[in-house]
This record gives C-alpha cells, structure tokens and sequence, in this order.
C-alpha cells in the first residue's frame, strides 16, 4: 500500500505542477491509487496526470476514475453557479458575506474543479443570519437552523451551503484569535491563517487528508510571500499551533514540490485520516506489513502521537510527567457514544481474524 | 427555439464543456463537450428564444463563412440536441 500511497502523491503532484508523470512502477497497484485517491478527495484531480501516461488504465478502472473526474467536473460547475446566485441575492438585499473556505481555495488550483467541496461556506452578520437563510429558502434551498449560530441549506441534486456567524465556533480555542470576521484589517494574513487553523483543527480531530495538506502547500504558496510573518507567527503561537504548522508545511513542500517521498508518523497518520471503513483496512495493511501485534498497534492509537499530544496538551511540552493524566483524559473522551464506537471497532477488528486476508 | 435547460459553458482543459446547473441539474445530471462550432450555437441559444435562420445567420458572420456552407453542420448539431431532448422548439 505503501507504493501505491507514494505514486498517487506523485500524480498530484505532477498534475499541479503541470508536468509529465512517470509510468506506473512495477508492482504498483493503480485500482488501489485510485481507491486512495477517492479516500482522500483527489482521484479526480490525479486523473489529469493518469490521463497522460503512455499506458494509461484501460478498462473498468479507467471508465471509473473518468466518471470521478467527470461527477467532480459537473458539482464543481454547478457549485460555483449556486455560490454566484447567492452572492447576488445577499448583494441585492445588502447582506454583508465572507468567503473564506473552499470558494476561495479554489482558485489556488490550475483548474477549479480538481479542489471538490463538500459545501459552500458563507460567513454573515449574525444579525442577518436569518434573513440570509430566508434568501436560501428563496433559492429552493431547504434550510436548517443549528442552535442560532449556523443555517445549513440543501437543494437537490447536491449543493449543500453552509451560513456562518464568525470565523470559529464559540467552543473553540481559535473562536477569538482571529477577531472580527468584519473588522479585519488584515485581510489576506487572515485568510492565510484562517485555513491554516482549519487545517490545523481537522488536523488534531481527525478528518485532515492529502487534500488538506495540498490546499496549505498552495496556500503558501499563493500567499506565503504576502502576509505579515511576524503576525502569523504571533497568532499560530497564541493556540500552539507554530510547531505543527510548520512541520505540515515542511511535508506540504516535500509531497508537492520537492516531491520527496516522506514516510514520518505525521505522514503516516495523515494516510491514515478519514473514515472508519478506511482506517480498518489500513490498520489491517499495517499490521500485515509491519508485524506489529494488535495490542502494540492499540496502545499506540491510545497514546496519541506527539504531535497531537502536544497540541491538545501544551502542558506536555514542559512537564511531560503529566502524560499519563492526559492519557487518562484521552481516555475518558473516547467513551463519548461516537467515539466509543470507533474504538470498538477498533478492537473488534485487531481480534478478528477474517479481517485479514 | 432556444435550451430547454440553463447552461454554462465553460473552458476546460482547453476545451469548451456545458454543464447544466441550478435546477435544472436535476433533469439534465450530465456534461457536453462540445468543439468551437457547437460552443458558438450553445451560446447563441442560451441568449433566448431564436429562429433557426437567424441562428444560422449569426454563426454563418461568426465564423465568417456562407449559410450554406454552415447550414449542414449546425442543422446537424441541432438535430442532435433534439434527439437528446435538450431544445425548445
């Protein structure tokens, strides 16, 4: 799997830097590249580069990655209509918005339709939260009001929209770093580190795939000579995030620029993010591959990495005799119902012995 | 005549592709490719209701040539609409 992770990097990288991929390595799996590739949100954008090899996939697999590629062409197509038309709408109303998430990551890629969105994300006033949701209803959107502090809109056949009233929920660490969302006099330092912060937080709580870390390598790159360093600085060390941050963008530029195959326990754990149905079979190809007993492999997603640990923790970095309270804590925030269930799963598939081949 | 549903088009890859959207993605969920001479006639019947002589006066200045020399090619792309139930007649 591991072969397969390292050339799916390689297609996305060659795609954004617009050049030619190598050829298929021998021994390389191309069904698992592109099922890596659907995980991870970046099968259509790796198409592009599977579309120029001498020899690409023939069959069964090249008509399904194309129909990936095709689906992501067509929401993206319709995404940017329906994010247009709400635009207008909240202008003709004189609702002030933001958009700070994938509306405005998009553009960073050579071609939109390669950074697929699960939604729109739109910041308003939170006095006009509700007359922005009624524009939604307005637009056909079937809305949904969530505790006063967010509207969530569908219509069919797929575009979801998403009304916020600030940058962070209030029950986060970074719900006041940034300010104001209207006030910001610093415009491009908060874009800049307002994802970051997202990906950050996916990062610690699970969720942050290669697409993450390919939005903050483009990030950087679009706006890494712009912003205010010593500012950026300032704010990622206010919620303990300098160290990770710079660490992510170190990989970012390893994967997608230098093309440097990276295999440290934050590329391994970024592989490993996402869905549970994913993190089984990995669990079960790293068990396989390494030999590592299941009760090694359990311990070690009990302990946490470093980073993580560091991260939620600040107070490891100087007292680390208090790691076995945090992993105490750790422990008693996964008997919370959904994450119980993760860790049960977890279990039930180191004992199981059908869930390996 | 004019699309029965709304389209963009858009330049992808280098190549004009038509997307249906809003609503109307819902009873057209697919994409055109489409080449130069078909972007041109897409174009035209999004902008309204036109009659088919007038179409083909407007692509005929577009692409500098005679009627008659455009007439098989955009009678043959309309057609094709048509039996895609994509035309408004």
């Amino acid at each position: 799997m591991e072969r397969e992770w390292e050339y799916l990097l390689h297609l996305i990288r060659c795609a954004i830097q617009d050049i030619l991929p190598d050829e298929v390595p021998e021994g390389v799996d191309l069904r698992r590249v592109y099922e890596c590739g659907v995980y991870h949100h970046v099968a259509n954008l790796a198409f592009h580069s599977v579309e120029r090899l001498k020899a690409p996939p023939s069959g069964e697999l090249y008509d399904i990655w194309k129909a990936c590629r095709d689906k992501a062409l067509v929401l993206d197509f319709n995404q940017s209509f329906a994010a247009e038309e709400i635009r207008d709408a909240f202008s003709s109303a004189n609702i002030r918005w933001l958009e700070m998430q994938g509306t405005r990551i998009k553009p960073l890629y050579p071609q939109s339709d390669w950074r697929t969105m699960s939604d729109i994300d739109f910041i308003v006033d939170p006095s006009n939260l509700e007359r922005a949701g009624d524009i939604l209803g307005s637009l056909g959107y079937v809305c949904k009001n969530v505790r006063d502090i967010e509207i969530v809109g569908f219509r069919m056949p797929n575009i979801n929209v998403e009304l916020h009233v600030g940058f962070f929920p209030d029950n986060t660490i970074y719900s006041s770093v940034l300010g104001d969302a209207f006030s910001t006099e610093r415009p491009i330092d908060t874009l800049y580190l307002y994802n970051i912060l997202h990906i950050i937080k996916h990062y610690l709580y699970g969720g942050c795939g290669i697409r993450r870390v390919l939005d903050l390598y483009l990030l950087n790159q679009a706006y890494g000579e712009c912003v205010d360093r010593d500012y950026v600085q300032a704010v990622l060390k206010r919620v303990n995030a300098a160290e990770l941050t710079s660490e992510l963008l170190v990989l970012a530029n390893d994967w997608f620029g230098s093309g440097i195959s990276v295999k440290n326990e934050m590329a391994q754990y970024i592989w490993c993010s996402g869905l549970h149905g994913n993190r089984l079979n990995e669990l079960q190809n790293r068990l396989q591959d390494s030999k590592r007993n299941g009760i090694k492999y359990l311990f070690e997603r009990f302990c946490g990495n470093k980073q993580v640990m560091y991260v939620r923790y600040p107070i490891l970095e100087k007292h680390k005799i208090l790691y076995p309270f945090c992993w105490l804590h750790r422990g008693v925030r996964a008997l919370k119902p959904g994450k119980r269930k993760r860790l049960q799963r977890e279990i039930k598939a180191v004992r199981n012995k059908k869930m390996f081949k | 005549m004019k699309l029965k549903y709304k389209f963009i088009v858009r330049n992808v890859g280098g190549k004009p592709v038509a997307v249906a959207v809003g609503q109307d993605n819902q009873k057209f969920n697919g994409m055109i490719k489409l080449n130069a001479s078909g972007e041109t006639i897409f174009q035209l019947l999004s902008a309204g209701d036109i009659s088919q002589e007038e179409l083909l006066a407007r692509f005929a200045v577009q692409f500098d040539i005679s009627e008659e020399t455009a007439r098989p090619a955009v009678l043959a792309f309309l057609s094709q609409l048509q039996d895609n139930g994509l035309l408004d007649e």
